[in-house]
């Protein structure tokens, strides 16, 4: 008789090793099911099979809606597959089963023959996804900054909040996921160097393309910065006259979206 | 000692679909029960939301994950995540099932079947001491739904889950549902299930839907509590006076009005048994 070890080994792989495509056969496995009714030992291995497949494909459909819109129903249910036998759940939490989708996506030579942009979709669904539950914060509002004496601006610590993640794709990942389904073919898709800021506003997820400029000052502001060094790296970009404009013009987007705080040794 | 879980009266198991009621605050219910995991994150929406309805009802945490069957040893950080939610929460009362889900660190997400033997149920009083242990508090234990069993199991379902009970002194959810979905496809009386399990270790009733397969009930969650199971929820009442009542919708859930009317109606049943039992000792 199988120890209680063995039994559960088996029954695992019994029901996972083929996700999608029934049980898998275990002689000694179906003989410790008992026999009865209308449905064989197999049969009710295979129900728990079906269960587990179901399930996962049904959480990873939720957390990538648009990669499944752009692969399609049944290329999206094939790929789950391949993804679970490879990447079986290692998290108490169904919520993480799809935290290496993206990098799956990217080996696979179908996608990257057909549809090459998809992994950057799965990418930016995903971060949308862990910053609907990253730490929360307060932000920074206009009026904490107009308390600040301009004495203290030049070593001011800005700090982005948890809940704000930034992707660089070589495809218009942000515009991608914006279309209707079936709205851009995948042949009118064209890649074009992107960065795509992703940040929770609330309870609100929102996601933004971001130039070269945003791009390099929210890297100095990630990277622990002051604000002094921000205006030195980004004055050679702008006419002298308006580096201090084009500087406060960003801070008040970010804060305006959300995105700062103040590192608390200020 | 016994399980000595209040009466919280008849709760609703809380779903996203209507946190934005509970937002609002016009999602009513005598108790919430939530599921554990989904609140095991570090911030946003979800917890915000649990400490709204902490605010206007008690609170449950039911677990899904906890896998008190598996041969794998428990996953402390999983512990650590649940202990935290009890600090910051504070729920009534916390609760998992008698199954298994993981095992060689892989996980399935579902709540699988154990065989009835004394290996297992020497293992599972085990594991359910250490937790104890390791959060400070009983917990409750719920049947599962199963779809097979094992021939080498040498005692019932309902003697398994009374001894692993008195055994590792925890208390019982009872799964109404679950009992007559198992009942069905294992070919046992439920009502024999129910008189045999220790009353004073029964500290909930979970009742939810099922679907008919044809050849086997589904634990489906995804409609009203059927007849035979509030036939069979009226004979626990019955046996085991108030307990705390929850039903659980899951899949094609509807308005929270909906899985609220049920509870009423478990209310309601309730109400009739008890009145029936104040009638027959006055």
């Amino acid at each position: 008789m199988l120890s209680l070890r063995e039994l559960q080994v088996r029954f695992f792989q019994a029901i996972a090793c083929a996700p999608g495509r029934g049980s898998g056969y275990d002689p000694l496995l179906v003989q410790v099911v008992r026999a009865h009714g209308l449905l064989s030992p197999q049969e009710r291995v295979s129900i728990y099979a079906r269960a587990y497949f179901t399930r996962l494909l049904a959480a990873l459909h939720e957390d990538f809606p648009r990669v499944a819109a752009y692969l399609g129903w049944e290329q999206f249910r094939l790929l789950v597959q391949a993804y679970l036998t490879v990447h079986p759940s290692t998290h108490p939490s169904v919520r993480n089963i799809g935290h290496r989708f993206a990098d799956f996506l990217a080996t696979r030579s179908e996608i990257q023959a057909k549809l090459p942009f998809v992994p950057d979709l799965a990418r930016l669904e995903w971060a949308r996804l862990e910053v609907f539950d990253a730490p929360d914060a307060e932000p920074l509002q206009l009026v904490h900054l107009q308390r600040i004496p301009p004495e203290d601006w030049p070593a001011l610590h800005f700090q982005v909040i948890p809940a704000c993640l930034v992707l660089h794709s070589a495809w218009p990942v942000h515009e991608i996921w914006a279309a209707e389904a079936g709205e851009l073919r995948p042949e009118q898709i064209q890649p074009r160097e992107t960065a795509v800021r992703i940040w929770r506003q609330g309870f609100v997820i929102y996601h933004a393309s971001m130039d070269p400029i945003e791009r390099q000052a929210l890297a100095r502001i990630q990277q622990g910065e002051p604000f002094a060094a921000l205006c030195t790296a980004l004055a050679p970009l702008f006419p002298p006259a308006d580096v201090v404009r084009e500087v406060g013009s960003l801070l008040v987007r970010w804060i305006e979206d959300g995105l700062l705080i103040l590192r608390p040794d200020r | 000692m016994a399980c000595c879980m209040p009466y919280l009266g008849h709760g609703v198991g809380l779903r996203p679909k209507h946190y934005p009621q509970v937002w609002e605050r016009t999602a009513r219910a005598d108790w919430f029960e939530v599921i554990s995991e989904n609140f095991m994150i570090r911030g946003g929406r979800p917890l915000a939301v649990l400490e709204r309805a902490r605010a206007v009802a008690p609170l449950v945490l039911h677990g899904v994950s906890l896998s008190l069957g598996s041969t794998d040893p428990l996953n402390e950080a999983y512990l650590r995540d649940l202990k935290e939610l009890l600090r910051r929460f504070q729920p009534a009362w916390v609760s998992d099932h008698l199954c298994w889900g993981s095992v060689g660190g892989h996980y399935a997400h579902d709540l699988l079947p154990l065989p009835f033997t004394e290996e297992a149920l020497t293992h599972v009083v085990e594991r359910v001491r250490l937790v104890q242990d390791r959060l400070g508090q009983q917990i409750l234990i719920e049947n599962v739904s199963s779809y097979l069993t094992f021939v080498h199991s040498r005692m019932p379902e309902w003697e398994f889950l009374g001894s692993i009970a008195e055994q590792a002194d925890c208390g019982i959810l009872l799964d109404v549902n679950n009992v007559y979905v198992s009942a069905v496809n294992h070919g046992f009386a439920p009502e024999q299930y129910l008189r045999a399990l220790p009353a004073d270790r029964i500290g909930q009733i979970h009742l939810a839907g099922h679907s008919n397969q044809g050849t086997h009930l589904l634990d489906t969650h995804d409609e009203a509590v059927s007849e035979p199971v509030w036939d069979l929820y009226r004979l626990a009442v019955r046996l085991f006076g108030r307990v705390s009542t929850l039903v659980e919708w899951d899949d094609k859930i509807p308005e929270f009005e909906v899985v609220r009317a049920e509870a009423e109606r478990a209310r309601l049943i309730e109400s009739e048994e008890m009145g029936a039992a104040y009638a027959v000792s006055a």
